[in-house]
């Protein structure tokens, strides 16, 4: 991969890459962090990836940061920084979605990435397995629990804002 | 195919758009055939996240590579070539090689050999000759002829054709031979070879040697042999079992020598240094460079 090539791809992948993990580490700082780390990765690797796998490359290694990350900071505070992410959320999510996001914080991390990478993406089954590390039919399995979950939060009348 | 028991999974994979074309066709039209289960449809389908297209990454441009050519335009050095090392003869460095000279090797070497005579020459002679003549009483040595002699096979000395015609003559006497290469040695062998005729244990028999020309002696007698007894070679046949092969030659302390270099500067100083020492003639020896190697009476 060439730096232009490479270039290329920060165009491309960068703000998919940015979402998806501000999606789940909800500080942007941190979100930022981790996709500068992807793509240094990357480019340290310029040599062994291919235009082709670059996006799932990206997605991975950035998805591996952000585990990393969750676990250094286990000790997660609901700080500031979370609450203006949440401004962030509330001022494009009224209404139906508001509720959505709720129900998708409720999630554990890799049901959350689970559900952003096949809806945000629009991965298949196997592509989010080799992100996450599993397989197939375990990406199968815990998406469709994670939906069900999803869709029992929002039916309770005491969950509706 | 979908059914009343299996809907949701199919629910599930059309809101993850994991079904074909003809699948999500079925599924629509199972939704239009159970209106009950359109609202659970509805809401599972509903249940994607989309994208938020206003969250972007800001200041990409930390994100880019810059291109090599660029880098090397700002950053490129190139060295002056005017300067240079003052003093790189002090940085130079030679394997040191170990030369000795001509005149240095004969000199040890002639110390060497010096040395090697001294030690040779002032070795106490008593001891010697009592070392020899306590072996010689023990050891006899018979020559024989063919390849089954024990000379030939167990001393390693080639036996000429007039060894060969000797020994077909039946006459070998060979007794405390020591030294070859010499009259004066061949004269003493005679003179035992006297001594052995008047030996009682002579066979009737054999034959003595009365005149063993010099170059065999030599020859027999490349080494140093020792024999306490006069040896008698009586009447051979060619496969006479009377020829005693003594083995425990082998085993003797006394080994032969080998000719060396040095062996033939040593005997010269030796001779030079011996004709001081005074003879007995009562007393009969062998003398070996400087070693006097008394005879048994």
């Amino acid at each position: 991969m060439t730096d232009k090539e490479f270039n290329i791809c920060v165009d491309a992948y960068a703000d998919p890459v940015y979402r998806f993990i501000l999606k789940n580490l909800k500080q942007e700082e941190d979100a930022r962090d981790v996709v500068q780390s992807a793509f240094e990765k990357m480019w340290l690797n310029r040599e062994k990836v291919i235009n082709e796998t670059a996006k799932s490359f990206l997605f991975t290694v950035a998805y591996n940061l952000m585990i990393d990350h969750i676990r250094k900071n286990k000790r997660v505070q609901l700080n500031e920084s979370f609450d203006e992410g949440m401004k962030i959320m509330d001022e494009v999510s009224p209404g139906f979605k508001r509720e959505l996001e709720h129900a998708l914080d409720r999630l554990t991390t890799l049901q959350k990435s689970l559900i952003l990478l096949k809806d945000y993406e629009g991965y298949s089954y196997d592509e989010i397995g080799k992100i996450t590390g599993l397989n197939g039919s375990q990406v199968k399995v815990y998406l469709h629990r994670a939906r069900l979950q999803l869709k029992t939060y929002i039916g309770k009348p005491e969950n509706i804002i | 195919m979908i059914n009343i028991t299996n809907y949701e999974t199919f629910f599930l994979l059309y809101a993850d758009n994991e079904l074909t074309a003809d699948e999500r066709e079925n599924v629509l039209f199972f939704v239009n055939e159970n209106p009950e289960l359109r609202d659970e449809f509805e809401s599972l389908a509903s249940l994607k996240i989309l994208p938020e297209e206003n969250i972007i990454f800001k200041n990409k441009q930390i994100l880019y590579a810059e291109s090599e050519e660029d880098l090397e335009a700002c950053y490129s050095f190139k060295p002056n070539l005017n300067i240079q090392y003052p003093h790189k003869e002090e940085l130079y460095r030679y394997e040191k090689s170990i030369k000795i000279g001509w005149v240095k090797f004969f000199m040890a070497a002639a110390s060497i050999i010096l040395i090697a005579g001294l030690f040779w020459m002032l070795t106490p002679i008593n001891d010697q000759s009592k070392k020899i003549k306590t072996i010689a009483n023990k050891q006899e040595i018979s020559i024989t002829k063919g390849s089954s002699g024990l000379l030939k096979k167990e001393k390693s000395v080639n036996l000429s054709d007039e060894i060969k015609s000797i020994a077909d003559k039946k006459i070998a006497i060979v007794h405390n031979i020591v030294k070859p290469k010499n009259n004066k040695i061949v004269e003493k062998k005679m003179d035992y070879a006297e001594a052995v005729v008047s030996s009682p244990k002579r066979p009737e028999n054999s034959f003595e040697i009365q005149n063993i020309p010099t170059e065999v002696v030599d020859q027999i007698m490349v080494d140093p042999i020792v024999v306490a007894e006069p040896i008698f070679v009586s009447n051979l046949e060619s496969n006479d079992t009377r020829i005693r092969q003594d083995n425990s030659l082998v085993n003797t302390n006394i080994s032969p020598t080998r000719k060396t270099p040095f062996r033939g500067i040593i005997r010269k100083i030796s001779r030079i240094i011996g004709k001081d020492r005074p003879e007995s003639d009562q007393v009969k020896f062998i003398q070996v460079a400087n070693f006097q190697l008394a005879i048994a009476q």
